[in-house]
């Protein structure tokens, strides 16, 4: 197992396509924090302006913590894409190479099969969110500094005091690689119905996105099926920026997407059993 | 069926003895193969890809086998290079390395000639003698190139429509006193004459000036042979053909006739 | 007349006066003297603890250093942390509440103010120029003190605040100021924060909690330097140009 994890890793990270990802990541997060040392203060006097009206703000607002909120946020729709993108190449792109067919004359078990390309999509989106801790908080600490965070969310704003932000932003990585997770057991499970790379990926990409709309949306009609949808889930990361910290509904959040992604796993590992390979 | 990439709907699969079955996968480290055409990943290195299929093979190959079977099929000097920059044949040698790396006891090739220049169908066949002849290897063909077959094969098996037509040795399944001879030779009227009256004439299935088309068994060639000189004809060429080709077509031809499909 | 009786007649006349004044100060007085006192103080850095509770702000308690300086720049250094003030602030300074020139004072009864006994005074300011329309002071009279005060503005409504005096009184500075303000609900679309909705109990509070759209901010003085000629530049903020 330990071999077809590493020819996966080894796979994966030899081919252009990967990378790309970590290009967009690092793109994404530049144009940002270029942005905010350019005209940070439009940026924030329209955002805050709900709150300026009867507050004065003042101080270090646009300081690294801050901005690299707004980066996570920006990237909300666009990292499970990029997750997407390799695990849902995982099984159908071989299939599609004709490479799978080769694999599976070999005394390998069909299910160390999937769990090696689970496994190999894991380890990637894990760097990938490495890198964007890199980039959006490493860099933006060292071009912006320091300072109290302004977390602005629908109905309130919440400070929260320079020292007592780091951790927030380690756990809310953690829990954003648990849900990750479960974004690349979903597409590792529709990889297994195709034969070419593409499909599940942009199903993947659309599934996810048309449930952030039915979660974001706010619909009165929506609110009976939103605790059930993964992507609800999914943004239990923002959790950790408020106060107090919803442990409570942050917990069950990661024990519904742990939930989804062993479903996930063993679905594809149980159609992938029975299925035929003509290709 | 064979390598477990299809569910038969009935039946079982047996490897050397053992039946075959999602449990006992590991039965598939005898058997190397190729399926329509080599599928290699195209943006690794020859190396890499004979590395890693070596790797999950289920036996134990290091770098000097790698090297070894490169030179087997001809690819030593080419394996750094990526294998989308390889040309069909080199695909498909390297296919076959892959199938050989790992030693097995049976080869299942499907359509291995597939887009190979002459000479590389002709090195193709050396090798499945070879392998078969030198190294004890069973090797099962699947090819539509009846003349190879023909050349290389010692057991058939024919298929048609998903249906086991027949199956036995080359030469059992043909009947040799249906061998189809082809005579190129000079003769003149006189002599055309003489052969249609002589008892020869039973075997003969066609004559025009400069050529005659019979069959017999072989063993009886001499005899016509040196009936032919005798009576004045300048022999210029002999062929013979057991016509797998012609056998094939008039078996499934046959076949389908049964069946009730035409 | 007996010289006696002329003596004391006269000491009485004399006497007169001065009880009066003891009892009672005009409310134009007193008001004039409860100004004079606070411009005594022309400028101090304040350790300050402020506390926001406002019911769409989650805002921790702040430490820092609160600069004021004479007639109305006030700011909070929180080390480069972010300071968080209500909007109306400069005019929020105790000074600008209680309006220079000539103004006419009216008493307008007494009230017990956290369980002091206070004189209220209604302060109306003559001209036009300044933002005040009228303020109302709940004057301590005897420690000579404003207690309350709530103003009333042509632009920027009603404010008010209460202050307590201990350690610092005999400076006229307050170890602790609340000031009530009045807030409007703050709401973005969801669509837009695509905010982690923690459901259940919280939205129950939450609902609960926005009916009030009154806040305070306490703000706890824990010491003062005064009077030791702040320069200005400490007041040039970046965030405001």
């Amino acid at each position: 197992m330990m071999q077809l994890i590493r020819q996966e890793l080894y796979k994966t990270f030899h081919r252009p396509r990967t990378y790309i990802s970590f290009a967009i990541i690092a793109a994404i997060a530049v144009i940002i924090e270029v942005a905010m040392i350019a005209d940070g203060r439009t940026f924030v006097d329209f955002a805050l302006s709900g709150v300026t009206e009867q507050f004065d703000l003042q101080g270090n607002i646009i300081n690294g913590y801050f901005v690299t909120y707004i980066i996570l946020q920006s990237l909300i729709v666009n990292i499970p894409l990029l997750v997407a993108l390799v695990a849902g190449d995982a099984i159908a792109g071989e299939a599609g190479l004709g490479t799978l067919r080769l694999l599976l004359t070999k005394p390998v078990a069909r299910w160390q099969l999937v769990i090696s390309k689970f496994a190999g999509s894991l380890i990637y989106t894990l760097a990938l969110l490495l890198w964007l801790a890199i980039i959006a908080l490493g860099l933006s600490l060292f071009l912006f500094g320091e300072g109290d965070m302004l977390n602005l969310k629908s109905d309130e704003v919440v400070l929260l005091l320079k020292d007592d932000i780091l951790w927030r932003y380690l756990a809310a990585f953690g829990f954003a690689a648990l849900a990750m997770t479960s974004v690349a057991a979903l597409a590792v499970l529709l990889s297994v119905f195709s034969d070419n790379g593409i499909g599940p990926i942009i199903s993947t990409m659309g599934i996810i996105l048309f449930f952030t709309i039915i979660t974001n949306l706010g619909l009165p009609s929506f609110e009976l099926v939103k605790p059930y949808l993964l992507t609800t889930h999914m943004i239990g990361w923002k959790g950790f920026f408020s106060d107090p910290v919803p442990y409570d509904a942050m917990r069950d959040s990661a024990l519904v997407l742990c939930a989804y992604t062993i479903v996930f796993v063993a679905a594809a590992i149980i159609v992938f059993n029975r299925k035929d390979i003509k290709s | 069926m064979m390598l477990g990439l299809i569910r038969p709907d009935s039946g079982e699969v047996r490897i050397k003895g053992h039946q075959f079955t999602n449990a006992n996968r590991h039965l598939l480290r005898h058997i190397g193969a190729i399926i329509e055409r080599p599928d290699l990943y195209g943006y690794l290195s020859g190396w890499d890809n004979l590395r890693m299929l070596a790797n999950l093979s289920g036996k134990d190959i290091n770098s000097s086998r790698l090297t070894q079977v490169l030179e087997l099929v001809g690819l030593r000097g080419r394996e750094k290079d990526k294998v989308r920059g390889y040309s069909q044949g080199m695909k498909q040698r390297l296919g076959i390395a892959i199938a050989l790396v790992h030693d097995p006891d049976l080869l299942i090739l499907d359509e291995p000639t597939n887009g190979l220049d002459p000479q590389g169908i002709a090195e193709m066949r050396k090798l499945i003698t070879s392998l078969s002849r030198d190294h004890g290897k069973t090797v099962m063909v699947s090819s539509h190139l009846l003349y190879e077959i023909e050349q290389v094969a010692s057991r058939m098996l024919i298929i048609h429509k998903g249906k086991k037509i027949t199956e036995g040795t080359v030469s059992e399944l043909m009947d040799p006193d249906d061998t189809l001879f082809d005579l190129q030779l000079d003769m003149d009227a006189g002599l055309e004459q003489l052969l249609k009256e002589s008892t020869w004439i039973t075997s003969v299935e066609a004559m025009q000036p400069g050529s005659v088309s019979c069959r017999m068994h072989p063993d009886r060639m001499p005899e016509f042979s040196a009936w032919l000189v005798a009576a004045g004809a300048g022999i210029r060429e002999i062929r013979s053909s057991h016509s797998l080709e012609a056998y094939f077509i008039s078996l499934t031809h046959d076949a389908a006739h049964s069946a009730g499909t035409i | 007349m007996n010289p006696f009786i002329r003596c004391i007649f006269s000491f009485i006349v004399l006497l007169l006066p001065f009880s009066v004044e003891a009892q009672q100060l005009s409310a134009d007085d007193l008001f004039l003297k409860l100004r004079s006192r606070l411009e005594g103080v022309r400028d101090y850095v304040a350790d300050v603890n402020m506390t926001i509770d406002v019911s769409f702000m989650r805002v921790p308690a702040l430490k820092g250093k609160l600069y004021f300086k004479h007639p109305d720049k006030l700011k909070l250094e929180r080390n480069g942390g972010i300071a968080i003030l209500p909007r109306k602030s400069v005019s929020l300074t105790l000074n600008n509440l209680i309006p220079s020139g000539r103004a006419t004072v009216i008493d307008a009864g007494q009230e017990t103010v956290n369980g002091i006994r206070a004189r209220i005074i209604k302060v109306i300011p003559e001209t036009d120029e300044s933002d005040i329309v009228l303020t109302r002071i709940w004057v301590d009279e005897h420690r000579l003190l404003a207690l309350r005060t709530e103003t009333t503005t042509r632009e920027s409504g009603t404010m008010k605040m209460d202050l307590r005096f201990g350690k610092f009184a005999h400076l006229a500075l307050p170890d602790q100021i609340t000031f009530f303000v009045d807030v409007k609900e703050l709401k973005l679309p969801k669509g837009v924060t695509m905010d982690y909705d923690a459901g259940g109990t919280d939205m129950v509070k939450k609902k609960a909690a926005k009916k009030s759209n009154k806040g305070t901010i306490r703000i706890n003085y824990l010491s003062y330097k005064v009077n030791t000629g702040l320069s200005d530049k400490i007041f040039a903020d970046p965030v405001k140009e």
